[in-house]
């Protein structure tokens, strides 16, 4: 195969550079779980919002919870129980664990 | 035989209604519609077969239409505009546009593949948000086809290197883009950018497959005297 002539190099050097540069410099800002597409970077459909995790004592109390003590990518499981029971375990004097944001908000009890 | 210009011009032409509805942004009116005209000029040169002003007006009107709404560089369908039209401008013959070509395939599908390795995608949460045609599925069937989908673009990244799989690549990219059509869009000019986005992606494996021309046939030259 005859070697390609400079601007064709070029190209090739672009099309895998520009984004593979986007994409490292979203996991340095982001790390494991982005939230922004960068531009020009075919990350189509790659992030989500984080949800937040409050949680509801036996007296009424409300207080936020850190759901990334969690292990990797339970944590990240913003749909259905999975966190919240996790919650529910670690802080037994919770009755409930409210989600917002994220694609499955609500509330779970204890 | 269909070629690679045509199929991109008439989706050119499709791009030009979406710039059209969205209005002018950052650049003043006049030169907004000069962007838009050109990219209609671009996709009807294409469609006419003059590739060469075909592939520099769609790539110069291109370039105005990002500079316009900066957004336009987040929507990855123009992106990939942008690269075939470079393509189209940069390669001198076939094998210059096949190798540029699959290059941007493997570049796409690749990054893309890469891109969605991080626990918000493999956590079905992306999933559970973009696909609104349908209930949110079981989180097992989210685990799955989570880790399914960037098997699938690890595929479509490596098929238009091996001759056996172009072919099949090409019938997995038409399903997947219809899927992603069907499944993801929530709003006309959301399926209008998906149709534009699987179209060129589609268009660009046919290609490679074989299934397209990468150019137009060159015209005849009428010799007098």
């Amino acid at each position: 195969m005859p070697r390609p002539r400079p601007v064709v190099l070029a190209v090739l050097v672009a099309q895998a550079a520009l984004p593979l540069t986007m994409l490292a410099l979203r996991w340095a800002d982001e790390g494991s779980r982005p939230q922004v597409e960068r531009p020009a970077s075919w990350q189509m459909y790659s992030q989500a919002p984080r949800p937040a995790y409050t949680g509801v004592d036996a007296a009424g109390r409300a207080r936020a919870l850190d759901a990334d003590a969690l292990p990797l990518l339970v944590r990240a499981v913003g749909t259905g129980r999975v966190v919240p029971d996790r919650l529910c375990d670690r802080e037994p004097d919770l009755v409930e664990v409210r989600r917002a944001g994220g694609p499955d908000p609500g509330r779970f009890a204890c | 035989m269909l070629t690679l210009p045509r199929a991109v011009g008439a989706l050119v032409l499709v791009k030009a209604v979406d710039v059209a509805v969205r209005g002018a942004g950052r650049l003043p009116g006049p030169l907004w519609a000069l962007a838009l005209a050109g990219l209609v000029a671009g996709g009807l040169a294409l469609l006419a077969g003059r590739d060469r002003p075909g592939w520099a007006l769609v790539l110069a009107s291109g370039l105005a239409v990002a500079v316009d709404a900066p957004l336009e560089l987040r929507r990855q369908h123009l992106v990939l505009l942008l690269g075939v039209a470079l393509v189209g401008v940069v390669a001198r013959d076939d094998g210059e546009r096949l190798l540029l070509l699959r290059a941007q395939l493997s570049a796409l599908y690749g990054v893309a593949a890469l891109a969605k390795l991080n626990e918000s995608f493999l956590g079905g949460d992306v999933l559970a948000a973009a696909v609104v045609r349908v209930p949110t599925p079981p989180l097992p069937l989210l685990l799955a086809a989570g880790a399914g989908l960037v098997a699938l673009e690890v595929a479509l990244a490596v098929a238009p290197w091996r001759p056996r799989l172009r072919r099949p690549g090409l019938a997995l990219a038409v399903a997947f883009h219809a899927a992603t059509l069907v499944l993801v869009s929530d709003a006309p000019l959301v399926a209008l950018r998906l149709l534009v986005f699987g179209g060129l992606a589609v268009a660009v494996h046919a290609t490679s497959a074989g299934a397209l021309r990468p150019a137009s046939a060159p015209r005849a030259r009428v010799v007098t005297g």
